[in-house]
């Protein structure tokens, strides 16, 4: 492991702890999933760092499970924010019945 | 001779069966989805057959083996659980159908997307049953959780929408943590095979926060104690098949997958401040969701509350594993069976409140009263069904319990056993209130009852769910098969007294 492997994980470590941060104290369904991603984020930049071993050709089997991971992460957050966009929609139409 | 695919029909069928689904025209769904469940439950039998025959079997699909390919491995704990599924999914798609018949004009676009998101559902449980692979255990998570997800809309109201919003925020950080646990565990062995992993099991920092990680993804997607707001709502919203599947089937498999990856070896890594937690959610998750449930006033929602209780049973099993049990192999089987009698006994029961609220046309516990006169049949699988709850003596579930209950005391953990027990009660507490309203007779006869469209046949849903009831009863009778099976391969060594 080299030194900026080390720097590289431990940063992404650090962005995902950001992003957990903001999602257990915000309350807010948008900053929420913007923290979600950003908590993805770091997870992903952690296991790239990982992947590099030093001089030789990096691991592509983390590169593999990280583009797996970036499809769930982007299409979980597309349902989110369709089922997000929904309840917005349920509530007005409810305002307007009462 | 077994067949190269055997093993990749349990995950292939559903997969077709869910693209068919979506295809067939509206009219031919109930008879397809009659056929198709039952079709993909009867591939279980060849590969139990050949499992009894062989031994453990491994198969690699496409020809790739382990460490780069992704291989299918049968066991005997995974062929109780394929059991289970199947039941399940048999149990709940001919109930369904019964079900979701007579639907009014315009819920029935929604209600048709249930078929084809409940066989996903199936195949990606089945998959997650046969899987060694850790990130292979990921992907098929986010299968479920996905599948999941729209199953809670189904019910289409606000709340619902709302808990399906939350739940699918849970379950997108769950699965980033969980991913990040893989790929810690790989970057410190190079290995992704749970087999493979066991030559690896020397502790260090890495692999240990890589345990840690992956133990709090699926904690989280199991809505354990701290995180099982969203469940209730959820759950007692959602129609009847949709609850019995996600509290009987959902919840389940992350305790399964969790269980997978510690049992298989990892285990060892854990620290003891890991076990203890375990045991400290588990035992607040079982206390928590019986006090709750106590104080609901609908069925469901005591149904719902009692689930997340009964997740709280499951996690004690790591807890008990912390010290030398003097036989390991009965509390592991304890609490497989526990998982599963639990998930079929609140199929079941789900599927009964949904028989009561569609001839009652509420859940209202003080709106149901005098509902055994009026739906003696539900009324009974709700009875057969909480005697599984309950934990009381012809059930699975009292077998599951006794033996967790019993390595808890042999290894001196005395105040689990209590906890265990106090849980015992609180069901009994909150079920007895329940079967109170249910066989109290009416004071007044309403006319409100007169005035509802004639409510589907009773037959179609009842049978089903009379059959998952009693699913929970029946192999305490010849508890030496299930025991056999669970032996066959088993990651947990047996002990040498039968």
């Amino acid at each position: 492991m080299t030194d900026s492997t080390v720097v590289y994980a431990l940063a992404g470590i650090w962005i995902a702890m950001l992003g957990l941060r903001s999602l257990l104290v915000n309350r807010d369904h948008f900053k929420r999933i913007v923290a979600a991603n950003l908590l993805g984020s770091g997870v992903f930049l952690t296991l790239v760092a990982l992947a590099g071993r030093g001089e030789g050709a990096a691991d592509p089997i983390p590169h593999g499970m990280i583009l797996t991971g970036i499809v769930v992460a982007v299409s979980g957050t597309g349902l989110f924010l369709a089922l997000l966009g929904r309840l917005r929609e349920l509530e007005s139409s409810e305002e307007e019945e009462t | 001779m077994i067949p190269p695919w055997l093993l990749t029909l349990p995950v292939a069928l559903p997969l077709a069966c869910a693209l068919l689904a979506l295809t067939l025209p509206a009219p031919w769904t109930g008879r397809w989805v009659r056929m198709g469940s039952l079709l993909c439950a009867l591939t279980i039998f060849p590969c139990i057959r050949a499992l009894l025959q062989h031994g453990p079997i491994r198969q690699n699909p496409g020809g790739w083996g382990a460490p780069l390919g992704i291989q299918l491995y049968l066991d005997g704990p995974s062929a109780l659980f394929l059991i289970f599924a199947a039941l399940l999914g048999v149990g709940v798609g001919w109930y369904a159908v019964a079900y979701f018949t007579p639907g009014k004009a315009g819920t029935r676009a929604r209600q048709f997307l249930f078929w084809p998101l409940w066989f996903v559902t199936w195949a990606a449980v089945n998959s997650l049953f046969l899987t060694l692979d850790l990130f292979n255990i990921y992907v098929s998570m986010e299968l479920v959780s996905i599948a999941g997800v729209g199953l809670i809309l189904i019910a289409g109201s606000s709340g619902a929408t709302r808990a399906a919003l939350q739940y699918q925020m849970q379950t997108l950080v769950a699965g980033l943590i969980y991913l990040l646990g893989v790929g810690l565990v790989y970057n410190a062995t190079g290995n992704l095979d749970l087999h493979l992993l066991r030559d690896y099991l020397e502790p260090g920092p890495l692999k240990n926060a890589g345990l840690a990680l992956m133990t709090a993804g699926l904690l989280i997607k199991a809505a354990l104690f701290p995180m099982h707001f969203w469940l209730p709502k959820a759950h007692a919203d959602a129609p009847a098949p949709v609850s019995a599947i996600l509290s009987g089937l959902v919840v389940t498999t992350a305790f399964v997958m969790l269980s997978k990856i510690w049992f298989s070896g990892l285990g060892v890594l854990a620290p003891v401040s890991l076990h203890l937690a375990l045991g400290a959610l588990g035992s607040a998750g079982i206390l928590w969701g019986g006090i709750l449930a106590l104080q609901q006033r609908r069925l469901k929602r005591i149904l719902a509350y009692s689930t997340v209780s009964q997740v709280g049973y499951l996690f004690l099993v790591f807890a008990l594993t912390f010290q030398d049990t003097p036989d390991p192999a009965r509390l592991w089987s304890g609490a497989v069976y526990l998982a599963i009698s639990h998930g079929l006994a609140k199929g079941a029961a789900f599927m009964a409140a949904g028989v009561l609220q569609k001839h009652e046309g509420t859940d209202q516990l003080s709106l149901l009263r005098g509902a055994a006169l009026r739906n003696p049949g539900a009324v009974a699988v709700l009875a057969v069904a909480s005697i599984n709850l309950m934990g009381l003596p012809p059930s699975l579930g009292f077998v599951g319990k006794w033996w967790m209950i019993k390595s808890a005391i042999y290894t001196g953990q005395g105040g689990l056993a209590v906890i265990l027990l106090l849980g015992g009660l609180l069901s009994g507490a909150y079920l007895f209130r329940v079967f109170e309203a249910l066989l109290r007779p009416k004071e007044t006869e309403s006319s409100v009852t007169e005035e509802r469209p004639a409510p589907p046949s009773r037959l179609g849903m009842l049978l089903p769910a009379m059959l998952l009831a009693l699913a929970t009863l029946l192999p305490v009778l010849f508890l030496s098969v299930p025991n056999r099976i669970l032996s066959i391969g088993s990651p947990v060594p047996q002990a040498s007294t039968p």
